[in-house]
């Protein structure tokens, strides 16, 4: 028996993915960067623009990454189970009771 | 009577969905949205309190990684121009207080563990020769147009929070047992005294009051004490009576004090939390008082993150120096500084849930012989250093010098 997952899912996944990479990038740029002091200074304009956009992105991604991510990560999770729990029942159904494939076949095409 | 067909588990499952396909629907949705719900109130921050622990019961190894960074910070040739807050002064404040802060968490280790007191002594005395040295008197100097250290004897101008805070880091390497700069602790310990003989409280630049800077001279004077066995009670108290009677709002510390006395800001939570934690070496009353005000009045949680608003709830207003950024009402500054005085009065769940936040924005980088937090740099390393050691200096940690 194969599950697929819908597309929609495996896309989600992957852009999580993409997301944790681009942290830990951002991560290494402002450690090397010292462009820290950037957020505590309140924005009072003494250092570039480049920094105060790397320091702010570095933050809306970190919170996205450790505050968003796990509990949306949880709730696709628990629809993908779901999913696979549906299609699964569906077509051992067709395979194993006899004179009730047309049954199984729409229940597997939900 | 014909033969009864045996119908599989799993077909059974099945046909029940295909006739309750509303209500399976309906479960797969609410099954979902409570993984989301318990997803976003159990999980990003309990993730992001995992060194909480460690750092309340002061692990070593987990202190020392910290410790080594910010040593690292002092030993590089750091200058004003590190920091780039857009202001000469702040810079120089800032480099200052990388300095300042350092040596107070260095020692605070060394006095939880007395093992690592060697290498603290090294530390901390390299901290105080940085904080002597031209480059960190400047934004003092030009503020006041004289030397603070060169005047320490001959004026009775403020200069508190230079010699506030140098006086504090001075009385935690006496703590330690090191007389290396003993002479000049007595000195600025003196020169506070002295200049707290007529005003109530002491300015930091010629026309501003700050009650916080003024605390730190209070601490310095409540820790020199305490490690020389001298008296400035009589001095402790009366700053204690000032604050009590015309400096608090709600038991919140006012931010600043015009030349006429009145308050010249409102309370807020980074002088309330950093005063509470200077005045704690001097009149543990009053720091536990200040830090019972911010915890009723400031403190928060948010998806059990624990945050302090920089000003009391209802009043709203803009970020600055003292503060840093404000989200949401919340502030930087003040939250950091919060960890200090909860951990030296031990309300472990307000230093648990503020660390989930420390950890959050401050990203720290734990690498097998390091931690920074990437949003700190030199400041930020040298500041939690020395909130998250806080610790009381006891009464038997006297000087090796007395």
């Amino acid at each position: 028996m194969t599950t697929r997952i819908p597309a929609r899912y495996t896309v989600f996944f992957v852009g999580v993915l993409l997301l944790v990479v681009l942290h830990e990038i951002l991560l290494h740029v402002m450690a090397e960067a010292h462009v820290a002091h950037v957020l505590l200074a309140s924005g009072r304009g003494g250092s570039s623009a480049v920094a105060a956009l790397l320091a702010a992105l570095f933050v809306v991604v970190r919170v996205v990454v450790v505050v968003v991510v796990p509990p949306v990560v949880l709730f696709v999770s628990a629809r993908v189970a779901f999913h696979a729990l549906r299609r699964g029942t569906g077509e051992r159904r067709a395979a194993s009771v006899p004179g009730n494939e047309a049954l199984a076949q729409g229940e597997a095409c939900d | 009577m014909g033969e009864r067909r045996k119908i599989p588990p799993l077909a059974r499952v099945s046909s029940w969905m295909r006739k309750t396909r509303g209500r399976w629907t309906l479960v797969n949705t609410l099954v979902s949205l409570l993984w989301l719900a318990l997803g976003l109130s159990v999980v990003p921050h309990r993730v992001c309190e995992r060194d909480a622990d460690a750092w309340y019961r002061g692990d070593p190894e987990t202190t020392e990684k910290l410790a080594r960074s910010v040593s690292r910070w002092v030993d590089e040739p750091l200058d004003p121009s590190t920091f780039a807050t857009g202001s000469r002064r702040y810079d120089g404040e800032w480099l200052f207080g990388t300095y300042m802060m350092a040596a107070m968490g260095e020692a605070q280790t060394a006095i939880e563990r007395p093992e690592r007191r060697i290498e603290a002594r090294r530390r901390v005395a390299k901290a105080i020769d940085r904080l002597l040295e031209p480059g960190a008197r400047a934004w003092d100097r030009e503020a006041w147009g004289e030397d603070p250290i060169d005047t320490l004897a001959t004026t009775n101008r403020g200069h508190v929070a230079y010699l506030g805070y140098l006086g504090l880091a001075l009385g935690m390497e006496r703590a330690l047992g090191d007389a290396k700069h003993a002479r000049l602790h007595d000195a600025v310990v003196a020169a506070i005294a002295r200049r707290l003989a007529g005003p109530e409280l002491l300015e930091t630049y010629p026309g501003e009051i700050y009650p916080v800077d003024n605390a730190a001279a209070i601490g310095a004077l409540g820790l020199h004490d305490r490690t020389t066995g001298g008296d400035h009670r009589a001095r402790i108290a009366r700053y204690a009576r000032t604050i009590r009677q015309k400096h608090l709002d709600r038991g919140l510390l006012v931010q600043a004090v015009g030349a006429d006395g009145r308050p010249g800001d409102r309370a807020r939570a980074s002088g309330t939390a950093l005063g509470a934690y200077f005045v704690s070496f001097a009149d543990e009353d009053l720091s536990r008082d200040l830090f019972l005000a911010l915890r009723r009045e400031l403190y928060e949680t948010v998806l059990g993150f624990g945050a302090v608003r920089e000003y009391p709830r209802g009043a709203t207003g803009r970020g600055d120096i003292d503060s840093g950024p404000i989200v949401l009402g919340y502030g930087v500054s003040g939250t950091g500084f919060a960890l200090a005085p909860s951990r030296l009065f031990a309300d472990e769940d307000a230093f648990r849930s503020i660390y989930g936040t420390v950890h959050l924005f401050g990203a720290p980088r734990v690498g097998a012989r390091e931690t920074s937090f990437t949003t700190g740099g030199p400041l930020g390393d040298a500041i939690l250093l020395a909130m998250l050691t806080a610790t009381r200096v006891p009464a038997t940690l006297e000087s090796a010098s007395r």
